[in-house]
């Protein structure tokens, strides 16, 4: 297993630091001088003179890629010159939100998609079987921003039972948050949760139609074992790296999802930052995000190669 | 012995076939095209009338809508059924029915542009992966660095360089598409360059490259098909997407995302608003689902 | 209807009786195809009984309806499967679990997809023990272990944590045996069990399973399509054909003298390790037939040379003859007479081999395994080989001997890591394109799998015309009449050129694969397994479409094959490969009859024959 995790290991860096790289020259690449370009037209030269100290323009570049690397590994960011505050301490806010929207959808995608697959593949009632392959289908089919307006017409305008957009953070109130975070949670999650369900559903399918589910059921193994401890864990592995990358996907549509709901997570930070040209707190929440997409995808390797011992041992 | 399945697809074949009488098939069972048997399925067939509506009132914009996309009328949010504009106005009093029309034909025009060069790129990037190998590694860790960039995250990335725009949302989608085709096309040839049939090819004289386009790359694309299908869908959610997160085609210029974007704050007082982009958005991408699964079922036998 | 057998009294009722069973799939078009017609057979306790079939005879299709296993749209449409009386096929699915395994245990065809890849192989003995009501979990344990010994996988308690792909397929064909013991039944029910193993790896499965029949009791039946199985392992055989049973009495009688004419066919087809090089095989006319199209009468009346009128129309009962022996065959039933030995097999006329034309010296190829450094896999080790004008050279080796790999390196498809191939005395080893090009025209290659080896986009006709077009050869017209040519040359009807490869059986497609290997007109066919895909009856043509054709055209064959007793029939000389290496060559017959090396002695040992049992010393002689 370790030996495993060696081997992932240096590719996952190596991809990391291409990203980084590109990331840091997204500034470099903007025509004419960084500092005045991202200070608009009307700015002071004070305002520019601020920029160009918080980005270090004049060093060479290299240690301008090293001191930005540098800051985001210690944490400290420095103060934010658009949007006003502690750089360090938007992300941390942001981070909060957008974690607590990806999981709660995580969760959404795991439940909803276990259930999708397992009943699709194996109830017994056709109308089950139906049900949830127009519900899958649908929820492929519909882009998060129309499931999004959906979902708030019909639960927030015409049943009005839950908020249109917003956050309570968990802690204060946790029934309120719930309520808040229900919506953008499902919204997020649904594609994911399909796209998982239909996954899973064709997995236990073809595990279920493998020679060596025969050779069990001639041993007279009954079904319901036969499905759970003999074709599930031969289903699992793909599912798992498939669950990994949609985790990766919630990262991205959580952007998306947040600027539909008015959730101040990172997704609305970055808004914020294009919108009103802070590009470093832009960098500094790209490398974030795909950080933490590639650490995904290698947990997700490693799970991967737990369950399938034929990885294991290659 | 290669096992010989008992009951595999009976051989369509019974006629006596001795060694010295000339023997033949049973009936000229010309085999249907498997695009062709998918594309006449029920399924495929609602898809191909939803996508067709969509992209005809597209084209036809400027003959069905009443007004141009930018024109204001003086009543702000109208309601459905107004006279002159059939799905009402917006909050800036623009015919919406129209709005929708020239939405449709901007997503045409982006999705047109993106998704053939994403495509074409992905299968250049996987052309030369099969070459050699190294180039193989180079490719693959090309592609490993697009796709970590997930979704909009890589749309921000995009953005931040560009800023908001046409080109960028082109940009977005036919990056985001070229891992998808780069990958299965790599797969596809690598898969088929081990089958028999094409050292037989190779043992009977033909060319590298008459290998590469006669036998290889026919049977290495099928899934390509259904990717273009597939594809064609997440465009239009890019293109959405983008336009929800103010960094698409700038206003005041309709797409279907923007019009849809523009409604969200009126969804409690003018429902409507949102009902035109919602419903054409959704024929689109579900037309375009049904018709990548018809086309994926009957590739997948 | 039993059969009473002289040699033991007939018990007051069989273990398993067999009565009018049908079995229907649903087709393509949806019709259904009847893949099993009124079958009936009885089993006594202890008894060991073969069905013996080809492609299509339904004898696997039969094995999982016994225990209603039957695929997607199979389903048991007429009859019953009795066992001590209880109609399985009426069963419920509960009194259907508790047969399973408990009462009839079951071993399939491909030990490397049967087990379950991320269970060990303890876990796979825990489940079936667990599932027949052991609940103490170190009695599971203990019990695995004792089962995994009893089948001969060395140090079972070491092993027994292990995963499936790390055990190779004869040891993973054991496991899946001790899976049927662990419930201790009455009947095993063994479909193909050794058809995927090697003929040395098959002798140790059989054996084992005749001393478990032998020391617990249990009865076998065994399912395969290799008659020399049958001889080697069964009391009792079942012929099957088109669906249903048309001979089935004791293995002496019917492997001597057989009652129906496709028994007779059968036996003839299979070839002898006996007979001497240059005997040409006689095949049975036809294909195997096709279910959708079978109507009344008997199934092989069109393949058959003894067919009347009423063959056609009436389906023939299986009726007594005489002592045990039933046939399904109209004729048969007013014949007195056994049917009338085969014609002696006629010889290969072919004229004597002329000058060398292929020259291989110290050819080498090795594999590097991914990730692991250093030393690969070496597939050739210092082959050397000649190959004269109108000359078959034999070579024969289990899989993994490196056979196919010296195939394709003859066959330029490959590069050789070292050594030097000659072509008529000139070097081709590392040849330029242009040299490429010219070997290619001389030297053509048919590969093993009729299925891989035809693109399925292309017409026939394309297909053949490729190579012509590749070098070159006439335009488009010249071409058609050329590829018209080769298919007749090949025994197809030249009309078939615009269907597709996948409207031809096995037998077709490896003709329409001769047919392209000869377009450019080579001197040398490299013939990579050219049979092993095809039944036995098919077989027979196939490989006397290729010694004809090395009589008319003169060609020099390179024929590869697993089974020592076709090799020799068609080959001059023969080479055994063992390991990557050539350990003997010689004459076909003087290495057949006098085998120096050891591995050569243990290949001929574990061929099995189709000759009745008393055949078996040759082998105890054969390893002293």
């Amino acid at each position: 297993m370790r030996s495993y995790l060696l081997r992932r290991l240096p590719s996952a860096l190596l991809v990391l630091f291409a990203a980084s790289f590109l990331i840091f020259a997204i500034l470099r690449l903007v025509p004419g001088d960084p500092a005045t370009s991202l200070a608009g037209p009307d700015a002071s030269p004070a305002t520019v003179a601020a920029i160009r100290d918080r980005l270090g323009l004049d060093a060479p570049l290299l240690s301008q890629y090293a001191h930005w690397i540098g800051s985001l590994l210690t944490g400290d960011l420095g103060p934010s010159y658009a949007i006003g505050g502690d750089v360090s301490d938007l992300i941390g806010d942001g981070l909060g939100a957008t974690t607590e929207l990806t999981l709660a959808a995580l969760l959404f995608v795991i439940l909803l998609g276990t259930a999708f697959g397992i009943l699709g593949a194996t109830s017994r009632s056709r109308w089950i079987r139906s049900a949830i392959r127009v519900t899958t289908t649908a929820a492929l089919a519909a882009p998060p921003f129309v499931s999004g307006v959906l979902l708030v017409v019909l639960f927030a305008v015409v049943l009005g039972v839950l908020p249109p957009g917003g956050r309570v953070a968990f802690f204060d109130a946790p029934d309120l948050a719930a309520q808040y975070l229900l919506l953008p949670a499902l919204c997020l999650a649904l594609p994911s949760a399909a796209v998982l369900g239909r996954y899973l559903k064709d997995g236990i399918e073809r595990a279920l139609a493998e020679d060596c589910i025969r050779t069990a059921t001639a041993a007279g193994i009954a079904p319901r074992r036969l499905l759970w401890r003999h074709a599930l864990p031969g289903a699992l592995p793909p599912v798992v790296t498939l669950l990994g990358m949609q985790t990766g996907h919630l990262l991205g549509g959580a952007v998306l999802v947040e600027a539909i709901f008015a959730w101040p997570g990172l997704g609305q930070l970055a808004e914020q930052g294009l919108q009103r040209r802070d590009y470093p707190v832009v960098q500094d929440l790209l490398l974030l995000l795909v950080a933490a997409f590639v650490v995904v995808q290698l947990l997700t390797d490693l799970v991967h190669a737990w369950l399938d011992p034929r990885i294991r041992w290659e | 012995m290669t096992p010989t399945p008992d009951l595999a697809p009976a051989s369509p074949e019974a006629l006596p076939d001795s060694l010295r009488k000339p023997v033949g098939a049973r009936k000229a069972v010309r085999p249907r095209h498997p695009y062709r048997a998918a594309l006449s399925t029920a399924r495929a067939r609602t898809g191909l009338v939803l996508v067709g509506v969509v992209v005809l009132a597209g084209l036809l914009a400027p003959v069905l809508a009443g007004h141009g996309p930018t024109d204001q009328s003086g009543q702000s949010l109208a309601a459905l059924g107004t006279p002159g504009h059939p799905l009402g106005t917006d909050d800036l009093g623009r015919d919406l029915l129209s709005r929708v029309l020239y939405g449709i034909r901007a997503d045409l025009g982006i999705i047109a542009i993106a998704v053939p060069l994403g495509a074409a790129l992905g299968c250049l990037f996987a052309l030369a992966a099969a070459a050699h190998p190294v180039a193989d590694t180079l490719v693959q860790r090309v592609f490993d660095l697009i796709l970590a960039f997930p979704g909009l995250i890589l749309a921000l990335a995009v953005t931040a360089i560009l800023g908001p725009g046409r080109l960028p949302v082109v940009l977005v989608i036919a990056l985001a598409e070229i891992p998808a085709f780069g990958r299965l096309l790599r797969g596809g040839i690598l898969v088929q360059r081990e089958r028999e049939y094409v050292t037989a090819a190779r043992v009977g004289g033909s060319s590298g490259p008459r290998v590469l386009v006669r036998h290889i790359l026919p049977n290495a694309a099928d899934p390509l098909i259904v990717q273009i299908a597939v594809s064609l869908t997440v465009a239009v959610f890019i293109e959405g997407a983008m336009s929800f997160l103010g960094v698409g085609v700038r206003p005041p210029e309709p797409t279907l995302g923007s019009v849809l974007s523009q409604s969200m704050p009126y969804l409690d007082q003018a429902p409507h608003f949102a009902a035109g982009p919602l419903i054409t958005v959704t024929a689109l991408v579900l037309g375009l689902s049904l018709i990548a699964e018809a086309l994926n079922r009957e590739t997948r036998r | 209807m039993t059969a009473p057998d002289p040699a033991s009294p007939r018990p007051p009722r069989p273990l398993l009786e067999v009565r009018g069973l049908g079995v229907d799939f649903t087709g393509p078009d949806g019709s259904p195809l009847h893949a099993v017609r009124g079958l009936s057979f009885t089993l006594r306790r202890g008894e060991t009984l073969a069905v013996v079939g080809e492609s299509g005879s339904g004898k696997s299709t039969t094995a999982l309806a016994l225990t209603r296993m039957l695929p997607g749209t199979g389903r048991i449409t007429t009859g019953s499967v009795l066992l001590d009386g209880q109609d399985l096929a009426a069963a419920t699915d509960e009194e259907l679990r508790a047969v399973r395994g408990a009462r009839i245990g079951m071993i399939f065809q491909d030990p490397m997809t049967a087990l379950n890849p991320v269970l060990s192989v303890g876990r796979h003995l825990d489940e079936v023990l667990r599932a027949h009501g052991e609940r103490d979990r170190a009695a599971r344990r203990a019990r695995a272990v004792d089962l995994l010994d009893r089948v001969g996988i060395p140090e079972p308690h070491r092993r027994i944590d292990d995963h499936p792909h790390q055990f190779s397929g004869g040891q993973r064909q054991r496991i899946l045996i001790a899976m049927a013991l662990a419930g201790e039944p009455d009947i095993l029910l063994a479909d193909e069990p050794t058809t995927a193993l090697d003929a040395t790896v098959q002798e140790q499965i059989l054996t084992l399973l005749a001393d478990l029949n032998r020391e617990t009791g249990t009865a076998l039946v065994l399912i395969t399509h290799n008659m020399g199985v049958v001889a080697r392992s069964c009391a009792r055989v079942l012929v099957m054909y088109g669906g249903t049973v048309v001979e089935d009495g004791p293995t002496a009688e019917v492997l001597t003298r057989p009652r129906h004419p496709y028994t007779a066919g059968l036996l003839a087809a299979v070839p002898r390790l006996s007979a001497p090089s240059g005997t040409r095989l006689t095949g049975i006319p036809g294909s195997p037939p096709d279910l959708a199209l079978l109507g009344d009468g008997c199934a092989f009346a069109a393949r058959c040379t003894l067919a009347e009128d009423r063959c056609r129309t009436g389906t023939p009962p299986l009726v007594e003859l005489t002592d045990g022996v039933r046939a399904a065959c109209l004729p048969a039933a007013g014949r007195t007479e056994p049917l009338p030995a085969p014609p002696p097999p006629a010889r290969i006329d072919r004229p004597a081999p002329g000058a060398v034309v292929l020259e291989a010296e110290g050819l080498v190829k090795t594999y590097r395994r991914r990730g692991v450094r250093g030393a690969g896999f070496t597939a050739l080790d210092r082959v050397s080989l000649t190959l004269a004008e109108g000359e078959t050279l034999g070579i024969v080796g289990e899989s993994g001997s490196g056979k196919s790999t010296l195939a394709r390196v003859l066959a330029h498809a490959h590069p050789s890591d070292g050594g030097t191939l000659r072509l008529r005395g000139e070097d081709v080893t590392r040849p330029s394109r242009r040299a490429l090009h010219a070997v290619r025209r001389q030297v053509q290659m048919v590969f093993q799998d009729p299925y891989a080896s035809l693109n399925p986009r292309m017409t026939v006709g394309q297909i053949v015309a490729e190579p012509l077009i590749a070098f070159g050869l006439g335009d488009r017209d010249e071409r058609a009449a050329r590829v018209a040519e080769l298919l007749t040359l090949a025994g197809l009807d030249p009309a078939v050129a615009d269907r597709h490869p996948r409207a031809f059986s096995g037998g077709q497609r490896q003709r329409i694969g001769i047919a392209r290997a000869l377009a450019p007109g080579p001197s040398v066919l490299i013939c990579d397994e050219p049979v092993s895909a095809l039944d036995v009856s098919v077989q027979a043509q196939i490989v006397g479409l290729l010694t004809d054709l090395q009589r008319d055209l003169g060609l020099a064959l390179v024929f590869i094959a697993h089974d020592l007793a076709v090799v020799r029939q068609v080959s001059h000389r023969i080479a055994v490969m063992h390991r990557g290496r050539i350990v003997e060559s010689g004459s076909a017959d003087e290495v057949c009859e006098h085998p120096q090396d050891p591995y050569t002695r243990a290949l001929l040992a574990a061929a099995p024959e189709p000759v009745p049992v008393q055949h078996t010393p040759r082998k105890a002689e054969a390893l002293a």
